[in-house]
C-alpha cells in the first residue's frame, strides 16, 4: 500500500518532465510542448524555487508559499 | 508494470527484499543515497530513490509511472512542503486554536478566516519556538495585504481571545443582535489597529492615561491624527471615560464614541 510520495528539490525537474513540464530560462514551470507558463490555484506563476508540488484535480499546482500550503491541508481534511 | 512492480525490480536489483504488504512511502532525489539506486529506511518505510543512478530506460518507466498516482489521490510533495504542511496540521488542530476557529468558523469573513488560520500557525511557531516568523508573515501579506498584517498582529496580541472573542459574547447577549453589528465594529477594530488602543482589566487609570498619551505622541511623530480606544466590560468602559477627561486636560482632540451596554469605541482625532 503506498502511503506518499515526495520528491526532493533534486529531482524537481524529474518529476516535473514526468508531467511534460520544464522552466524557462528565469526558473518559471512551463509547458514543455507550447513554453506557457504553469499557473497555480491562485493564477500566479510558480518559480521553481517554491514550487510544492503536484496534487489531484487535472493537475494542481502547489506553491510552497503559507497560504496556498493552508488551502492545500484544508482542502484535503 | 504498476509502480510496485516498478519497486519490486529496483529492490531485487539492490538485493532488497520487498515485501508488498507494508505501507510504503516513496521519495524521490537526485545524488540522494551515496550511489546506491534504492534505499529502503525500515523504521520510516521509506524508499528512497536516486534518479541519477537510473538507466535512461527506468527513468522514463518511472516517470511513466507516476502520473496515474494522482488519480490515486496521492499527491506527489516537494518533501519539504510536506513536512511543513504536516507541521501545520499539527499546531493547527492544539485545542486552544481549534477552539478560537471553531467560535469563529460562523462568524468572520472566509478570507478572514484563512487569514486567521495562518496567523495562529504563525503564532505557534513562534511560542513553541521561538523562530524567526518574518518570510511566513510576508507570504502572509503578499496575498492579502496590510489586513493580513493587522490580523496577525492583533493574534499575536491574544486579541482574538482577550477582546474579539468576548466583544462576539458580548454584543450577542443583546436581543435582536445580528451578526452585522458585529462584524462592524470588528471591521473598525481590524482596519484600524495600529491605531488602537485596547484597554484591558488590569491597568490602573493613571496606566490607561500614560500608554494613551504615549500612543499619541508616537503617532504624532508619523503624521498619524486618529487614535481608537477599546473598551469591553463595566470598569474598563469607566476606565476609557476616566482617561478621556484626563486627557482632555493635557491636549485638543475631537471625539466620536460609540457606546453599547459594556462595551466604547472612542475615535480620537488630535492635531
Amino acid at each position: 500500500m503506498l502511503q506518499s510520495i515526495t520528491f526532493d528539490k533534486s529531482a524537481a525537474r524529474f518529476i516535473l518532465e514526468a508531467f511534460e513540464k520544464t522552466v524557462d530560462k528565469e526558473g518559471y514551470l512551463i509547458e514543455k510542448e507550447t513554453g506557457d507558463h504553469v499557473l497555480s490555484k491562485n493564477g500566479e506563476h510558480i518559480h521553481i524555487s517554491e514550487f510544492g508540488g503536484i496534487a489531484k484535480g487535472s493537475e494542481i499546482y502547489l506553491k510552497s508559499d503559507i497560504v496556498s500550503m493552508i488551502d492545500f491541508v484544508e482542502k484535503q481534511a | 508494470m504498476s509502480l510496485g512492480d516498478f519497486l519490486k525490480g529496483l529492490f531485487k536489483d539492490n538485493k532488497l527484499v520487498f515485501s508488498p504488504k507494508i505501507n510504503l512511502s516513496i521519495n524521490i532525489g537526485s545524488g540522494n543515497n551515496k550511489g546506491n539506486t534504492i534505499i529502503y529506511d525500515k523504521r520510516k518505510q521509506l524508499a528512497r530513490i536516486d534518479v541519477s543512478q537510473l538507466s535512461n530506460g527506468k527513468k522514463a518507466r518511472l516517470q511513466k509511472l507516476l502520473k496515474p498516482q494522482l488519480d490515486t489521490d496521492t499527491p506527489l510533495l516537494d518533501s519539504e512542503y510536506k513536512a511543513k504542511a504536516e507541521d501545520y496540521k499539527e499546531k493547527i488542530r492544539q485545542p486552544d486554536n481549534q477552539v478560537l476557529l471553531n467560535f469563529f468558523a460562523n462568524i468572520l469573513p472566509q478570507e478572514d478566516l484563512n487569514i486567521l488560520r495562518a496567523a495562529l500557525y504563525i503564532r505557534t511557531i513562534f511560542k513553541e519556538h521561538h523562530g524567526d516568523v518574518t518570510q511566513l508573515k510576508s507570504q502572509l501579506i503578499n496575498q492579502h495585504g496590510i489586513r493580513a498584517a493587522n490580523i496577525t498582529n492583533l493574534c499575536s496580541a491574544g486579541y482574538f481571545e482577550s477582546w474579539i472573542k468576548p466583544l462576539y459574547e458580548e454584543m450577542n447577549k443583546k436581543p435582536g443582535f445580528k451578526k452585522e453589528n458585529f462584524l462592524e465594529i470588528y471591521e473598525e477594530i481590524v482596519r484600524y489597529s495600529p491605531f488602537a488602543f485596547f484597554v484591558n482589566r488590569v491597568m490602573s487609570d493613571s496606566e490607561v492615561v500614560q500608554h494613551i498619551m504615549t500612543k499619541i505622541e508616537r503617532m504624532k511623530r508619523y503624521g498619524i491624527k486618529t487614535l481608537n480606544i477599546h473598551g469591553i466590560g463595566h470598569s474598563n468602559v469607566a476606565k476609557v471615560k476616566n482617561a478621556l477627561e484626563a486627557i482632555e486636560k493635557k491636549i485638543k482632540f475631537t471625539k466620536s464614541i460609540l457606546e453599547e451596554d459594556n462595551i466604547i469605541v472612542t475615535k480620537l482625532h488630535f492635531e
